[in-house]
């Protein structure tokens, strides 16, 4: 079902190809919980890759394998076309909470993940000024988190992974709790990002229509832990979010993707 | 006594609010005029004659040398507070994050229950009641640290697993870990132990020194209970009240000031956990 066309264009270099990763919880009473089985990931150079899915089924888990914070039972990682350990992969994580030190300011969160690397001071400093710059907070550098908006703070989470200058950036729904207000215009602001950086990004979501929006390809995870599904969307950008071509892309996708819920629960 | 000082601490400095606050001072001490009318001045002093025996206390007309004994308590004080942080913070942290817990739970909370006069029972019982610091110290640490352990212990739990995940995520090293997340998350719990260890600190040297000393404030006091004089116990106690009374507020404005970063000045962590 996985979509081969990326991996066999040439000239992606910098693509990311996982195979055969799986991963199972022992839960506390002991009982094994298989969250992915198998599956087969490949994200392009510069792709706005989106995966969707029911809650608990994994999205996730699949990300903080990406970002080396929980180890994989078994797959493999090919990335730039070498195969690599996932604590290697250059990501920047932006999750669902903004995830802040709030007794450090909007500047110091940034400097945090800088420190660890070798920068000198004034490489940090620009760096801090350009991501600031970059999420539109250059004026709220010297503020602490909790005065901000949680719009504001999840900017703030978006820098700071910027500011590690990665390759791809991991974002676990990260507008499903502002208001759609707030998470309209950072997604229009997110896809600016996206297209000045040219970074590759992962994406997780819950929301068909914030995936139909801003992906290049949308694939579906079940709770059997499988991948099912994969689309390519196509719809030419800028996209309006309203627009009738985009709603029956959706309600297409949300179609496949009970159909399949309903056979899985039937067997 | 200290309830109604540490509530009037905790105010802080809202002047709106000490106003009642003085409303209520003045009435302690108008109850406490009135109430000294139908008692003898040596069971209960007048306002008056309490300032003047205190004022003889402190200016060295006493018997005995207000200098050399209060400085002997505040020394005990002093070591106390430094053993209780250091080994209450040590033990709680591990009763929070680590995986002996479960061997530490359980004697903390029986030694929580233990009453600080049958440690000093015991220890004068075992060491006598000469030794200068051992016996004093010992009694208040031991009665203290598990009050202080609890405290960091709730601290040590409430922090963040998904601060420690993105911090993983970025690859923070362990010492970047513990300068920026643990050490600040434990901070409000830190000053709240900190200012309780103070305040039951003064208060268990006094007891230990009572039954385990021949010096110090509550060897003093001591002997008025043996002499039969309450005045001479009160005049004896005040100025280190007055003095425990003033550390307790200055650390609770360092605190504020440490904590600029909270929008607004709660004081949920801050509270003085007795429980
Ligand atoms: N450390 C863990 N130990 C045991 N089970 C876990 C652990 N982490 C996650 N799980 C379980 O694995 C499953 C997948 O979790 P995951 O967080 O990846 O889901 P998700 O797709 O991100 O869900 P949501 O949409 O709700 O965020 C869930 O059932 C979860 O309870
Ligand atoms: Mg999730």
């Amino acid at each position: 079902m996985v979509n081969r066309t990326i991996a066999s264009e040439g000239d992606d270099l910098m693509s990311i190809h996982v195979t055969n990763l799986s991963k199972t919880f022992t839960e506390d009473e002991g009982e094994e919980l298989v969250v992915l089985d198998d599956i087969d990931v490949t994200v392009g150079d510069g792709e706005f890759y989106t995966v969707m899915g029911p809650s608990g089924c994994g999205k996730s888990t699949l990300l903080n394998i990406l970002a080396g914070t929980i180890p994989m039972d078994r797959g493999e990682i090919e990335y730039a076309g070498s195969p690599i350990s996932p604590t290697d992969l250059p990501v920047g994580y932006v999750f669902q909470e903004p995830r802040l030190l709030n007794w450090r300011t909007v500047g110091e969160n940034v400097d945090l993940v800088l420190r660890e690397r070798d920068l000198s001071k004034s490489q940090r400093e620009e760096r801090i000024v350009d991501v600031l710059e970059m999420v539109g907070l250059h004026d709220e550098r010297e503020s602490y988190p909790l005065r901000l908006s949680g719009g504001m703070r999840q900017r703030v989470g978006i820098a700071r992974a910027l500011a590690v200058d990665p390759s791809i950036l991991l974002m676990d729904e990260p507008f499903s709790s502002l208001d759609e207000l707030t998470a309209r215009n950072l997604r229009d602001d997110l896809l600016d990002l996206w297209k000045s950086t040219e970074k590759t990004i992962i994406f997780v979501t819950h929301d068909i229509s914030e995936a139909v929006y801003l992906s290049e390809s949308v694939t579906f995870l079940d709770t059997r832990g499988r991948i099912f599904h994969q689309s390519e969307i196509e719809h030419d950008r800028p996209r309006e979010p309203d627009d009738p071509a985009l709603l029956e892309t959706e309600a297409a996708l949300m179609k496949t993707f009970f159909d399949h819920m309903a056979t899985i629960q039937s067997v | 006594m200290y309830g109604y000082l540490g509530k009037r601490v905790n105010v802080g400095y809202d002047s709106r609010l000490y106003q009642p606050t003085l409303y209520t001072l003045i009435a302690f001490l108008g109850l406490w005029q009135l109430l000294s009318l139908f008692f003898s001045p040596r069971d209960l002093p007048g306002l008056v004659h309490l300032a003047e025996i205190t004022y003889s206390v402190v200016s060295g007309a006493d018997q005995f040398s207000f200098v050399e004994h209060a400085w002997i308590t505040t020394q005990r004080i002093l070591v106390s507070f430094v053993f209780i942080m250091v080994i209450g913070t040590v033990l709680g942290i591990t009763m929070g994050v680590s995986k002996y817990k479960e061997f530490l739970t359980v004697p903390v909370m029986i030694f929580l229950t233990f009453p600080a006069v049958v440690w000093a029972f015991i220890l004068v019982m075992w060491f006598g009641a000469l030794t200068t610091y051992f016996v004093v110290v010992t009694v208040t640490v031991l009665a203290v640290t598990p009050y202080v352990a609890v405290n960091i212990w709730k601290g040590a739990e409430s922090i963040d697993d998904d601060l420690l995940e993105m911090a993983h995520s970025f690859d923070l090293s362990t010492t970047a870990i513990w300068r920026h997340i643990f050490v600040p998350a434990l901070m409000p719990f830190l000053y709240s132990s900190g200012r309780l260890a103070f305040a039951l600190a003064w208060k268990l040297s006094l007891v230990a020194e009572i039954f385990g000393s021949s010096v110090g404030i509550g060897f003093v006091v001591h002997y008025y209970f043996g002499a039969v004089r309450a005045d001479m116990i009160i005049a004896w106690s005040i100025p280190m009240m007055l003095a425990m009374f003033g550390i307790e507020r200055a650390l609770k404005i360092v605190e504020k000031r440490s904590f600029a970063w909270r929008p607004e000045v709660d004081d949920v962590h801050s509270e003085v956990k007795t429980a």
